[in-house]
């Protein structure tokens, strides 16, 4: 074994890899269980990935097929309706991990500096993950795939002057149809995995170049011994490695209940009206994006149309998302952690919260006025959280961090 | 969280739908919905998803019954259940609303619908078909098992129906009072018996392989549990000389 490891070393330096990033890689010792979702976050990339492969092997990207491959999968395939399942739910878990990896940003300040690149990659990989979701969610071919991508393809129509044109290239037709299912299709497996594969590799690259950040905020490498190790850090591998396990086995539970006792998660993952095919001349009643859109959709219905156009909510729900790319420049308090912050930042990371799953929830049901009103009001706190955080994050009585970890 | 996710389905016309009395373990309930199915509803539906071959699989029905009873035609075993009537058929009868293929409805409309929906039947000569619902107002459905259950009519005035509650002689869905006009070939228990017979069919060729993923899961979870002790324990044996 050590012959074929010196042989290939000789080749590629795969010893050095793995002591850079793994057992040599020092993690503080104090990371609690936000600290585990970025580990999720790659644990359900490889299950979408490896559940995604086997699905193309009998998924026919074709608007008179499609649906009725799918169900070919669920019936006639062995296991099929497993991987279907998983791939299903493992969409919905993507984003829940991943919105908690962020939160747990937010709460210890992991995108300040020096992270500030760590946090525009991982940025980035969440705007490819949105997009990978929509294009896949085409895919089945059913009534909320086909009328929830005429409704997303259609707010770019809204753009001044290209919008129709833009609306027309992304579905290569003049409505949603054979065409956009099958470029949809080659995005979905082909071109965006490759660009989240690539980025998350470098999101990982750049965390190990300035090292991870904990729950005190504090820098580990502040604290040398004299060997040059952190005296606050363990080695990743064993130590983060093997509760890492634990930790994914823990998710894996709750992933496996979904998947196999409530693969439909009460209409919130897979909705009831997409076991119909898709019928452009029958337009349904009500159309919501999946759960993890509607905080976003939410803000988009909340802004009323001004001067002839829809764009103001457009540009609003894109703003809502884009506001976060500059997060480590708005936030400018001197401490990172929430344990040291005073309560101006901690108030607001609840509203903002709080803000976030009620938007989403607003955006699951049909429009009333009162909803409306509403939803305006929590759009107004949304943008409120960000504008303002220059002043409170600076104006706020933080206590003075330790020099060690606690 | 799992209390979070779990909503009302939304009933028809916001009426509450009692819970369908199905039992989809039980093999022999779901051949007689099967033998329903095919007599009084694949004149018009299909279930073109769902192939012969899985059916007698799954209902232990011999292909000898299967060619028996339930295949009309020479339809093969791999074959969807399709419905002897053509698109250009249903297009000409039914004008813009053609019978629906039904190997999802219970994932579309939920088997409590399809269950209450069965029972809604009533006689209304303003329809083309002449017959109305109370769950599905203005259906484009003619009653197919009004020789199984008789037929009813809507009370116009409330006060005329006191029995309300009991599928006998009268019932109420929402604020619709239905009164028996005629006897059908089955008694009111029997024929709601039927209709839990059919409504688990359809529920179970909405999804075949639900039986086989609840087994597989608790398998699943009982090997996840006993690697999470063990993971914990590793992980603790690990962790014992960090400070």
């Amino acid at each position: 074994m050590t012959a074929v490891g010196d042989w290939l070393d000789r080749r590629l330096p795969w010893r050095q890899a793995v002591r850079k990033h793994l057992t040599e890689y020092y993690a503080p010792k104090n990371f609690n269980g936000w600290y585990a979702f970025g580990a999720l976050a790659l644990l359900v990339l490889v299950i979408q990935i490896v559940s995604g492969v086997f699905l193309t092997m009998s998924y026919k990207p074709d608007a008179k097929t499609a649906f009725a491959s799918v169900e070919y999968i669920m019936r006639d395939v062995h296991w099929g309706w497993l991987v279907r399942y998983v791939h299903s739910t493992g969409a919905s878990f993507f984003f829940l991990v991943v919105y908690l990896h962020m939160f747990r940003a937010l709460l210890y300040g992991s995108h300040k500096e020096p992270r500030e690149l760590v946090w525009l990659i991982g940025m980035l990989i969440y705007l490819c993950l949105m997009a990978e979701a929509f294009m896949g969610y085409l895919l089945p071919w059913g009534q909320t795939s086909y009328w929830g991508a005429q409704v997303i393809v259609n707010l770019f129509a809204t753009v001044p002057y290209i919008g129709d044109w833009l609306a027309e290239t992304i579905r290569g037709d003049y409505a949603i149809s054979g065409v956009t299912l099958n470029r949809f299709f080659a995005l979905h497996v082909a071109a965006i995995p490759l660009v989240i594969l690539a980025l998350v590799f470098l999101h990982i690259i750049a965390l190990h170049q300035v090292g991870s950040n904990n729950p005190d905020g504090v820098e580990i490498k502040n604290n040398k011994d004299a060997d040059g190790r952190p005296v606050d850090g363990i080695p990743f591998h064993p130590y983060y490695s093997v509760k890492d396990t634990y930790c994914a086995v823990l998710f894996l539970i709750v992933f496996c209940a979904v998947v196999f006792f409530a693969p439909e998660m009460g209409g919130y993952f897979l909705e009831a009206p997409n076991f119909e095919p898709a019928n452009p001349l029958k337009t349904p009643e009500h159309i919501a994006p999946v759960w993890y859109f509607t905080p976003f959709y939410a803000i988009l219905r909340a802004v009323p149309p001004f001067l002839n156009s829809q764009i103001w909510g457009v540009l609003a729900m894109g703003l809502a998302v884009v506001i976060l790319f500059a997060l480590p420049w708005l936030d400018r308090s001197p401490v990172r952690s929430i344990r040291y912050r005073g309560w101006y930042y901690k108030s607001a990371l609840i509203i903002f919260a709080a803000v976030f799953i009620a938007l989403g929830a607003l955006g699951t049901l049909p429009p009333s006025d009162g909803r409306q009103a509403a939803a305006q009001i929590l759009t107004v706190m949304y943008f409120a959280v960000f504008f303002l955080m220059p002043f409170y994050t600076a104006a706020d009585k933080t206590k003075p961090p330790p020099e060690r970890l606690q | 969280m799992f209390a979070l996710f779990s909503p009302a389905i939304a009933a028809g016309g916001g009426i509450a739908l009692p819970k369908a009395p199905i039992d989809d373990s039980d093999t022999e309930s779901l051949q007689r919905g099967a033998a329903l199915f095919v007599n009084y509803c694949m004149g018009c539906h299909s279930a073109r998803h769902m192939s012969y071959g899985r059916l007698a699989e799954d209902l232990q029905i011999s292909p000898q019954q299967l060619r028996e009873h339930l295949i009309f035609g020479d339809a093969g075993l791999g074959e969807g259940m399709i419905s002897a009537m053509s698109p250009e058929e249903a297009k000409a009868w039914f004008n813009d609303a053609p019978p629906p293929d039904l190997s999802l409805v219970a994932r579309v409309r939920g088997v409590d619908w399809i269950y209450a929906y069965l029972r809604a039947f009533y006689r209304d000569d303003s329809r083309p078909s002449g017959w109305n619902n109370a769950i599905f107002e203005n259906a484009s459905m003619p009653h197919a098992l009004a020789e199984l259950q008789g037929v009813f009519a809507r009370v116009e005035d409330e006060n005329e129906n006191e029995n309300n509650n009991s599928g006998g002689d009268g019932y109420a869905i929402g604020k619709i009072q239905l009164k028996r006009i005629s006897e059908g070939g089955m008694s009111a228990p029997e024929y709601d018996a039927a209709v839990a017979d059919l409504s688990g069919f359809l529920f179970y060729i909405a999804e075949p392989s639900r039986r086989e993923r609840l087994r597989v899961g608790y398998l699943v979870m009982a090997g996840l549990i006993l690697t999470l002790v063990a993971c914990y324990f590793l992980y603790r044996e690990y962790w014992r000389d960090i400070s």
